[in-house]
């Protein structure tokens, strides 16, 4: 077993996983966010993205133990104080979710790129949530969605 | 149930540190975990043990010396696609780091981690290749320099960790065009990455490397010589048809990654021609 700090959602975090245990399974299983989906466990899909250090990775290809030290963000610790985060509201007023299982994982990778890029082009959106499948959407309204929470004032 | 199978998890802060850990048996070295985890998933018997490489300050910084760029190999894909060296001067690194896989996947993947996991399909390798880059290996027994070529050439003898790429800064042209069967986040199915050096308006140490999506990136040497010593508006075309065909005569490429590399040599020539006016 490997005790692990970080900051998880604002909150510095400790918990003792075993060292082969992933993110994916500390925060789901350990924590109870179960807003970090998991679906193909091999990096494809994006719906276990969370974000480290501001960048949006993959819990399913990161060992808990190697993420001592990180600042996390799950789609939980977007929202504040019950105001979504302007992503999420987006993504809400473009009817960007059908079934909803892509959706955290968009939101995340969406909040990576507009750290990133303030005013993303549409070829810079589909570019930066490339890791990100949606098998209901059609891609369109989330495009639709990041670029207008791009033009919202946080 | 565990995701992964049990092993002992060890983050070392040094490269001495993660040298001695590596002589033990059944060890594996962790970078990104983008191969390495996902092998682990599919693997009946793991390792015993996982030796992180992430809190080496020394893997993680590039480096500019008067002859070379030393990237660190624990900088990822992100990183040395950002790097304001890299965009300036290795416009064929920046792209393939670019084009590489997916976001998320580029955020944890490492540099040092797309050459030590031997799947010389991938982007790097052949760009590499190309720019005659030098691996440095740490091993129990001392630093050593490598070539790409003999790296991929299998030319590594006992553990060893991959600390730094480092590349000659004298190779100032450099392109990279590549082939993807449906996506282009997908692997390549065939690339080209092409470099040279300018010497008194005239192409010189041309490296004309492709990767056709089997076994390990090759030089196409004929090919080479058709651009060797000219300047870029003068390549003749029917004389670059002739050596890519005579290059390519004992490879197993079918009709279209033939025409891609046909049409792909040309790109280069207008390329270089337009760069010149």
């Amino acid at each position: 077993m490997k005790t692990v700090t970080f900051t998880l959602n604002g909150k510095k975090t400790t918990v003792e996983a075993p060292d082969h245990e992933l993110l994916i399974e500390t925060l789901r299983e350990r924590l109870g966010l179960l807003g970090t989906k998991p679906s193909c466990l091999e990096g494809e899909c994006g719906a276990c993205t969370v974000l480290m250090d501001g960048k949006n990775v993959l819990s399913c290809l990161k060992l808990t133990a190697d993420v001592d030290g990180a600042d996390l963000t799950t789609i939980e610790g977007l929202a504040q104080n019950g105001t979504l985060d302007p992503v999420q509201q987006s993504f809400i007023d473009a009817g960007a979710v059908q079934c909803g299982y892509c959706t955290p994982g968009m939101v995340l990778a969406s909040k990576a790129l507009l750290g990133e890029k303030p005013q993303p082009t549409d070829e810079e959106i589909a570019r930066g949530l490339d890791g990100n499948l949606c098998r209901c959407t059609g891609y369109i309204k989330i495009i639709d969605a990041v670029r207008a929470a791009s033009l919202r004032k946080p | 149930m565990p995701i992964l199978r049990d092993f002992s998890y060890h983050a070392p802060k040094s490269l001495k540190e993660a040298l001695a850990l590596l002589k033990r048996p059944r060890c594996i070295l962790l970078a990104g975990g983008t191969i390495v985890l996902n092998t682990l998933k599919k693997t009946p018997k793991g390792p015993e043990r996982v030796v992180s490489l992430r809190r080496i300050a020394a893997l993680a910084a590039a480096k500019e010396t008067k002859d070379v760029l030393s990237l660190g190999a624990a900088m990822t894909i992100s990183e040395v696609e950002r790097l304001p060296a890299v965009t300036k001067e290795f416009p064929s690194l920046c792209e393939a780091c670019r084009r590489m896989a997916t976001t998320p996947l580029r955020n944890m993947a490492t540099i040092g981690g797309n050459i030590a996991s031997r799947f010389f399909w991938a982007d790097l390798p052949a760009v590499l290749m190309s720019l005659e880059a030098r691996l440095v290996l740490e091993t129990s027994a001392g630093r050593k320099e490598m070539s790409v070529d003999s790296f991929v050439a299998g030319k590594t003898k006992g553990p060893f960790i991959l600390s730094a790429v480092g590349l000659p800064w004298e190779r100032r042209i450099s392109f990279y065009l590549r082939h993807t069967r449906t996506m282009p986040v997908d692997i390549p199915t065939m690339a080209v990455a092409f470099s040279a050096a300018k010497k008194a308006g005239r192409l010189a140490e041309v490296r004309f490397v492709l990767n056709s999506g089997v076994a390990v990136p090759m030089r196409l040497k004929k090919t080479e010589n058709v651009f060797e010593g000219c300047p870029a508006a003068d390549v003749k075309r029917a004389e670059l048809r002739t050596a890519l065909a005579a290059d390519t005569a004992g490879l197993r490429l079918d009709d279209y990654k033939r025409a891609c590399l046909q049409n792909d040599a040309e790109e280069i020539v207008v390329r270089l021609t337009t760069s010149e006016r």
